[in-house]
């Protein structure tokens, strides 16, 4: 039996939204194996991306704990929480979230940086595996303006799994694609994901994709409502 | 990858007006500091040199202790005798750091045409001491004008003119005397005695340049002597246009039947060193028993012309330096915010990847700081052509002091320069860190769903 990389435990949080208190997540429990591929899914607003960020170290719970890979993270300080996002996640994001002016091969590098346990050598060989397994290798030069919105997502995804993370993270990863290179992207993190044994959870309203995930999560209302493998 | 620098340096290339209209703001701004420094440090030049060579201050003065207050009233009490000017003088010559000594001889007197007398402020100075002093290059640097007269030649330049004197052109005016003895010698003498009564004594008196110079010897007896007008300048200030007249020291020795002088004047090769010789002399003399009074030229007692007007120049300099810096400042400040509210999502980004707050504010106050580097560098080359064009402009002025008109210059000088662009880079990256620190407060899931990314 595989161990659990993240466990939610009745987490609450809400955000003000002018005088209005808006309750994206109600006690929301979930429990990820190391090595999976999950989905979450559910509508605009049900609480996906919030309950990423928790997950992701980018905001703080109002309530409940979550543990990754043993630790509890729900209260950390801030460098400790840096460290964490840089050692332990990858992130992709909807709107791949390139750096303008850095390369392909810069962008894949960047959360290297704070690896100061590597020389720019290693740091070069990383990225280069990286961009072989997303297939990006001939563009590694190119900067990201120059891209299709699907390569650029690839370059986002070899971004998020250079540092060898325990997680990857993707909030709505496929939402700026069209349907075809949309199917490509989710091949490739299931590829990655099997190759690999990266674990990946990631969101999506997008009802087409389920065929194509080992696990799917759906959330209403701030909670899990239904599960399926 | 990347540096840090060159990543700030790629990261100008985003918003290019926007960066080169701060660039702009900062070229100018800097521009003009260097050009306002370069006037400033211009006028100090010549002021110095006014006060140094013009004024006779010296870069170190040396009187009898008390003397500036009261030789003119007790000159026999408050004057060098032979032997004290011979000591001071042999000092002098054994110092490495004294270039020359000079002589002065300090006293009042009326000067007359033979028809009148007016007051006069008399200042002995040997003339071939004059000489050095007028053709120094300190002073021909600053302000070759300076070294002129109004009208004729110095005494040391008339050969055969031994006891040539030089009025202010008030005194020369009120002693009805337009012309020098360079512009009379050869012509038939006024009579003996002159009809000061009559309308042709205004063609007698201008007909030669004889001057009678009347005063009291130190013993109480009244004394005369002769002088001819060899040449007429302007005074540093208004009130001794007047009165003022320079004076061959042996004239003015003989008038008063002294061998005294009033103080003895030094020049240095390094004018920093003022300080320290001022200090060293009057040390020397005191343990020689000669009780003095040292001043620099930079002393407000001994050449307040000089120093109330830097001091006042100084703190306009600096005053309008600060404003233009604070200006620049907030310019480049409001133009970071923009920035930075622009890449709210890419900061999010940043901190998701792992970056701590403190790398971002790295990277902006790096960005700012290269802005102003930039802004800078441009600067000092519009304020170093914009100098150049005013100098090759030919454009005069008439300062006080100087007979007729001296060119308007700008002489940017390295440290003004580097004093000037040293106070911009501090102030901004302040600023820049001010303005991103509030802004790297915000959790990292609100830098990426921000609104302005």
């Amino acid at each position: 039996m595989s161990e659990v990389l993240v466990d939610v435990q009745g987490v609450h949080k809400s955000f003000e939204l002018g005088m209005t208190k808006v309750r994206a997540l109600r006690g929301l429990d979930l429990q990820v194996q190391a090595g999976e591929f999950t989905a979450v899914v559910g509508a605009s607003g049900s609480g996906k991306s919030t309950l990423l960020n928790l997950i992701g170290c980018l905001d703080e719970p109002d309530e409940g704990r979550i543990v990754l890979g043993g630790q509890d993270i729900s209260h950390l300080d801030d460098a400790a929480r840096c460290k964490l996002r840089n050692r332990k996640i990858g992130y992709i994001f909807q709107a791949f979230n390139l750096v303008p002016v850095l390369s392909v091969a810069e962008n894949v590098e960047l959360p290297l940086l704070l690896h100061d346990e590597l020389s720019a050598q290693e740091r070069g060989e990383r990225v280069a595996q990286a961009l072989v397994d997303v297939e990006l290798t001939e563009f590694a030069t190119q900067f990201p303006d120059r891209l299709s919105g699907g390569q650029r997502q690839r370059v986002a995804i070899a971004r998020a799994q250079v540092t060898r993370p325990a997680l990857v993270l993707a909030d709505e990863p496929t939402a700026n694609l069209d349907s075809e290179t949309t199917a490509k992207l989710v091949d490739l993190m299931v590829d990655l994901n099997q190759k690999r044994g990266v674990t990946f959870l990631f969101s999506t309203h997008d009802e087409k994709l389920m065929g194509r995930v080992a696990r799917v999560v759906r959330i209403r209302d701030g909670k899990v409502a239904a599960e399926a493998a | 990858m990347k540096s840090a620098w060159a990543f700030a340096f790629a990261n100008l290339r985003r918003n290019r007006k926007r960066n080169l209209a701060t660039v702009a703001a900062i070229a100018f701004g800097y521009a003009g500091l260097v050009l306002l420094g370069g006037y400033a440090v211009r006028i100090e030049r010549f002021l110095k040199a006014n006060a140094v060579f013009i004024q006779h201050a010296n870069h170190v003065a040396v009187w009898v202790q008390g003397g500036l207050d009261n030789a003119a009233a007790e000159p026999d009490k408050y004057q060098f005798d032979k032997a004290q000017t011979d000591t001071i003088l042999a000092w002098a010559k054994g110092d490495k750091r004294v270039e020359r000594a000079t002589r002065y001889l300090r006293g009042f007197g009326m000067a007359g045409n033979a028809c009148a007398t007016r007051p006069a402020n008399l200042l002995g100075i040997d003339p071939q001491e004059h000489a050095a002093l007028l053709q120094h290059p300190e002073l021909l640097e600053a302000s070759p004008e300076l070294a002129r007269p109004a009208q004729g030649q110095w005494a040391y330049q008339v050969k055969d003119a031994p006891r040539g004197v030089a009025l202010a052109a008030g005194l020369q005016k009120v002693l009805q005397k337009p012309k020098v003895f360079d512009e009379v010698r050869g012509r038939p003498p006024a009579p003996t005695v002159l009809d000061c009564d009559t309308p042709k004594a205004v063609e007698q008196l201008a007909a030669d340049a004889d001057i009678q110079i009347v005063g009291q010897t130190y013993d109480g007896t009244l004394n005369a002597v002769d002088g001819q007008m060899v040449a007429s300048f302007h005074a540093a200030e208004p009130i001794a246009e007047d009165t003022a007249m320079i004076v061959p020291l042996a004239s003015l020795q003989t008038l008063y039947a002294t061998e005294r002088i009033t103080y003895v004047g030094l020049l240095l090769h390094d004018s920093a060193d003022a300080g320290q010789v001022a200090l060293d002399l009057k040390a020397a003399l005191a343990a020689k028993d000669m009780k003095t009074d040292t001043y620099t030229y930079a002393d407000q007692t001994w050449a307040p012309y000089y120093v109330g007007t830097m001091a006042f120049l100084g703190s306009m300099v600096g005053f309008i330096t600060m404003l233009v810096t604070a200006v620049l400042v907030f310019t480049v400040a409001g133009a970071m915010t923009l920035a930075i509210l622009e890449r709210l999502r890419e900061f999010g980004t940043w901190r998701a990847l792992g970056f701590e707050r403190g790398h971002v504010v790295g990277l902006l106050v790096r960005e700012s700081l290269l802005v102003s580097l930039i802004g800078l560098a441009v600067g000092l080359a519009i304020g170093l052509c914009a100098a150049f064009a005013i100098n090759s402009g030919g454009f005069r002025f008439s300062p006080p002091g100087v007979a007729g008109s001296i060119q308007l210059l700008i002489t940017p000088a390295v440290w003004a320069c580097a004093a000037q662009a040293m106070l911009l880079p501090p102030g901004i990256m302040v600023a820049t860190w001010w303005v991103v620190r509030g802004q790297m407060r915000k959790k990292p899931v609100d830098l990426l769903n921000a609104a302005t990314a």
